[in-house]
């Protein structure tokens, strides 16, 4: 639990320790935290391919579909499977985010900073039952649309290669963002080299982003 | 002539099994579009349907699930082309096949995008695109509509009124649900239902959802509430991934035993979904084809519906709250007429919290264009509520509107006696499949005997009923008239309603509250007639839900009644409460204490974020000070205290957050001090503030509303994925130069800096603020802003500095 707070607090903007934390704040985000997981309607899809990685371009075996990048070109050059998966928290939790807009909306930035610390989570978990699927294989980092130069339109190929729509009810608005709002989809390559990934997820990232955590050296 | 809706009425029907299976195994691809085959592999298909006909199903489907602009856009394929080749290939089979009569379904999925306030796509735009897709396969030559997999029951709503409004096919509609036994979008089967009932459709029920084990308990409640024959294509089992392709872990005998069961439960026409192929349809049509159908009890009920909740009128007493009416109600009338939309949803807000079951929502002011205020309202208030509403207007149009781009089954209130009402208002409630409340009153006015009143009730009901409107949709208010002045007749009333639910059968209503108008202690009489008026057959009391007396004699009536069973409910409710004389004030031991004992002043209690309390000590406040001195010398100066305390860090966000909403809470009672006593309004100044176009992300959007009205501010809020040119326009109608514009996403500031450019462009000295995740002050530059917001008050330094 403590690295779930750890990681709601952080998306609240709070860069003290836990322990001087007003103690009401932290009641109510373990209270939210714990709805959240009781509650949200959470599911999950994931697909394996086989993939043909050449100029800068992903193309995933018996399907119709490539990624164009260069990014995800090089992260995948040990990979020669995927995974791709989307995970999402439901559309009701979207509702009451923004029911707490109106009512209470302190309510509503915890249940939001919560519910990104626990999606985040669940990908985790997801990570862990692919590594699973494939004894002796390692993963790459996760890379999603959007990622570096993997423009966010390529989230349009990943939901129609899942069928997301009817398996999960996540769908993207025309222009190419997710819901329910709480939703991640991402690509994760299967490869047999054991890679030195940093622990801290933020060293995977070169975003300029506030919520950037340091790794201390 | 073939006719498939006689069939269904006297014996079984069959659909096909899946397409997608056969064409998987035959080397379809993931992520292509299987409707190109209509045009490139068109033997194929015609195969696939006759292996179906032979197998003995009565109705093909088209190979067009994503057959919409939409979808077919992004494959690079012409809608028309494909459901016209589509429907061409069943023909084809039909004609090799050539034995008996079949009939060919139009396959219509969802659209792959969600309908507004969900998602971004408009209701009229979904209406359109089925429109597209159901015009080409009439022409084309389908006998019917098959609404399949729906996930959204508002997408369906506009479905099917393209449907009924360019066609005359028969509507087949089913739904799939996940194993919460809900959609994805969170209907349950019994709003499902209870909505497409009186919808003018033709048959309803599931399919796909998950194993068809698990859909059983689904479709029996299908059955429980259905007036129409009742459909269900389930899968061959439940998924199981093997060797990266998709298995169904049912063989055909085990697929048709369980369709076997859902037959003698009542279900009529059948079929099978992902994973069924022929072999699954060739042994269902063998084992049930001469089985006896079974006959299913018609329910008729009086239920009204959201998207997620239903409500039965007639069970026990159902409370519709009549807060959301501006009649008499100063605040509501100024929150309407700037567009306030914030308050009015927190009305609807706390009368949820207040047990109302139902919300009525009148928009009736002069000055506004009723109809569009309607339609916004009951979308914004449904975006969050799932209490089912009575929609309230003497405008046809307002009423006409509202039950179309309405989430569920509404009540419209009202119809009456005069001729042309029941002319206008009755077909509405039949069209939408409503339920409509009737007035006893018609051109001679309201009369004052019980028995005339009854008299147009009757005539009410029974014009209902020759239009097709099923008399459990129609309820009766015979109307209070207010004891100060008519005294004689508030009996008259009790009288009628007594007369209407003995002769009529139909269920009753009653605005209570009129009764006590120009008397003093008004809730004494009001409840005291609420208690009179259900003894005598009021079904649904229009009231407030916030008065704890009145709700109190509905909890009791709902025991005495025997309502309530073993009166759980009623326990529930009141046994830790301790009765000490008639009114209970709940928090008189706590209110207004700090650990010292000491009352807090109005600065601590900001400082602290004591929401609740906060109200009573401004109204306490407001005795000896007047609103400018309370804001001036208390709320600003905590405000600073509390920004100064966020930017060392002493308090974070929701800290901060809390603070501003506990000053925004001691506003609302200022506000409304003030627009009683005059015209005027707290103005420091106004801005407007939008999550650019194509960013659905509004939290941070949000936050900032609320910081900034803590400091007296107004806020045009226009919401998110809103379009450059509405900024525009809503800056000039407003006479606002200044904007405050947020962005989440590196993609959508693109559409920051198109927005930016547009405002410019009319607006050559506009204030513009912007600020978002992934903004900072050089790309704030790049696009051309004023100012770069760090912060939701930072935000506020740079509105003061513009409004000094």
């Amino acid at each position: 639990m403590s690295k779930l707070i750890r990681e709601a607090l952080i998306y609240m903007g709070y860069r003290k320790k836990i322990n001087e934390l007003d103690k009401e704040i932290y009641n109510e985000i373990v209270e939210i935290l714990n709805d959240i997981k009781k509650t949200a309607n959470i599911s999950y899809i994931t697909k394996d391919f086989d993939i043909e990685n050449k100029n800068e371009c992903i193309n995933l075996l018996n399907s119709n579909v490539k990624f164009d990048s260069k990014n995800l070109s090089k992260l995948l050059k040990d990979s020669k499977k995927i995974t791709v998966a989307a995970v999402t928290l439901g559309i009701q939790l979207d509702k009451k985010i923004k029911k707490f807009t109106y009512t209470d909306m302190s309510k509503a930035v915890i249940y939001d900073a919560c519910a990104s610390a626990i999606i985040e989570e669940k990908c985790d978990e997801l990570e862990n039952m692919i590594i699973n699927n494939f004894p002796e294989h390692f993963l790459t980092n996760r890379f999603s649309p959007g990622y570096g130069d993997l423009e966010l339109n390529n989230q349009k190929k990943i939901i129609n290669l899942l069928q997301t729509e009817k398996k999960i009810g996540l769908t993207l608005t025309s222009g190419n963002l997710m819901i329910p709002q709480k939703s991640v989809t991402f690509i994760v390559g299967i490869t047999e080299v054991e890679k030195c990934t940093s622990k801290n997820k933020c060293d995977r990232c070169n975003a300029k982003c506030e919520f950037r955590v340091k790794t201390r050296k | 002539m073939k006719d498939i809706l006689k069939k269904i009425k006297y014996e079984y029907t069959f659909f096909d099994g899946a397409m997608g299976t056969f064409l998987q195994k035959t080397g379809l691809k993931d992520g292509e579009a299987p409707e190109e085959l209509n045009i490139i592999n068109k033997e194929l298909i015609e195969e696939i349907h006759l292996k179906y006909l032979n197998a003995g199903c009565d109705i093909l489907t088209t190979n067009t699930f994503g057959a919409n602009r939409l979808k077919m856009t992004e494959a690079k394929l012409d809608v028309e082309i494909v459901i016209t080749e589509a429907v061409n290939c069943a023909k084809n089979a039909i004609k090799t096949h050539n034995n008996g009569d079949k009939y060919i379904a139009l396959d219509l999925g969802p659209i792959g995008q969600l309908v507004e306030p969900v998602g971004n796509l408009k209701f009229d735009d979904a209406y359109e695109i089925y429109k597209e897709q159901i015009l080409i396969g009439e022409k084309a030559g389908c006998d019917l509509l098959l609404f399949e997999t729906q996930l959204d029951i508002y997408e369906l709503k506009a479905g099917i009124l393209a449907a009924k409004e360019n066609t005359d096919l028969p509507i087949f509609c089913t739904m799939t649900f996940d194993d919460s036994g809900r959609t994805v979008t969170g209907t349950d089967v019994e709003s499902m239902v209870t909505f497409l009932n009186d919808f003018g459709v033709d048959v309803i029920g599931l399919n796909c959802s998950f194993g068809p084990n698990e859909m059983v308990p689904l479709i029996k409640e299908v059955l429980k509430y259905s007036k129409l024959p009742v459909m269900v294509q389930p899968n061959a089992g439940l998924p199981k991934i093997q060797k990266s392709i998709t298995v169904y872990d049912f063989r055909a005998d085990e697929f048709v035993d369980i369709m076997e069961e859902m037959t003698d439960m009542g279900v009529r026409i059948l079929g099978g979904c992902c994973g069924t192929d022929d072999e699954y349809i060739l042994k269902l049509v063998e084992r049930i084809k001469n089985k006896k159908i079974k006959e299913i009890k018609v329910n008729s009920k009086t239920v009204i519906s959201s998207n997620s909740q239903t409500v039965v009128i007639g069970e026990d007493i159902k409370v519709i709250g009549e807060r959301l009416n501006p009649t008499g109600k100063k605040r509501l009338k100024h929150a309407l007429k700037t567009g306030d939309i914030d308050y009015v949803l927190k009305e609807g807000i706390k009368q949820v919290d207040q047990r109302a079951d139902i919300l009525d929502i009148n928009v009736g002011l002069p000055e506004l264009n009723e109809p569009e205020v309607m339609v916004k309202v009951i979308k914004e208030v449904q975006s969050i509520l799932s209490v089912p509403l009575q929609i309230d207007s003497a405008n046809v149009e307002a009423l006409e509107k509202g039950a179309r781009y309405y989430n569920g089954k509404a009540l419209i209130n009202s119809v009456n006696g005069k001729e042309e009402s029941l002319n206008e208002i009755l077909p509405i409630a039949k069209k939408y499949g409503c339920c409509v409340l009737g007035l006893t009153l018609d051109d001679t006015g309201i009369p004052k005997e019980a028995k005339k009143r009854y008299e147009i009730a009757k005539k009410i009901v029974d014009r209902a009923v020759e239009i097709g409107i099923p008399k459990e949709n129609v309820l009766i208010d015979c109307l209070v008239l207010t004891a100060s002045a008519q005294q004689k007749e508030v009996n008259e009333t009790l009288k009628a309603v007594k007369l209407v639910k003995e002769n009529l059968g139909v269920k009753t209503v009653l605005g209570v509250s009129n009764v006590s108008f120009g008397l003093p202690n008004r809730d004494l009489i009001n409840r005291t007639f609420l208690a009179m008026a259900i003894n005598s057959g009021l079904d649904a009391p229009i009231m407030n839900p916030g008065s704890d007396s009145m709700m109190s004699i509905v909890d009791a009536a709902n025991v005495l009644l025997a309502n309530d069973v073993n009166s759980e409910k009623y326990i529930e409710l009141y046994s830790n409460i301790k009765i000490t004389d008639n009114v209970q004030n709940k928090n008189s031991d706590i209110i207004n204490k700090n650990d010292d004992g000491n009352k807090d002043d109005l600065r601590e209690m900001i400082l602290k974020g004591l929401q609740n309390e906060v109200v009573d000590l401004t109204i306490e406040l407001l005795k000896e000070k007047d609103p400018l001195e309370i804001i001036n010398n208390e709320i600003i100066p905590a405000l600073d205290i509390a920004g100064e305390r966020y930017e060392k860090q002493e308090i974070f966000l929701p800290q901060l957050i809390k603070s501003a909403e506990t000053v925004n809470k001691a506003f609302d009672i200022l506000k409304t001090r003030i627009l009683e006593s005059s015209d005027e309004t707290i103005d420091k100044g106004t801005i407007v503030l939008a999550t650019v176009k194509n960013d659905i992300h509004d939290i941070g959007k949000n936050i900032v509303k609320v910081i900034v009205q803590s400091y007296g501010y107004n806020v045009v809020d226009l919401g998110k994925d809103v379009d450059p040119k509405k900024v525009v326009e809503a800056m000039i109608e407003n006479d606002i130069k200044i904007v405050g514009l947020s962005a989440l996403m590196t993609t959508t500031v693109k559409t920051m800096e198109d927005t930016i450019k547009l405002i410019k462009k009319n607006i050559p000295d506009a204030t513009i603020l912007v600020g978002g995740a992934v903004l900072n002050k050089e790309y704030s530059d790049m696009i051309g802003a004023t100012y770069y917001c760090r912060s939701a008050k930072d935000t506020v330094e740079k509105v003061k500095k513009f409004y000094i």
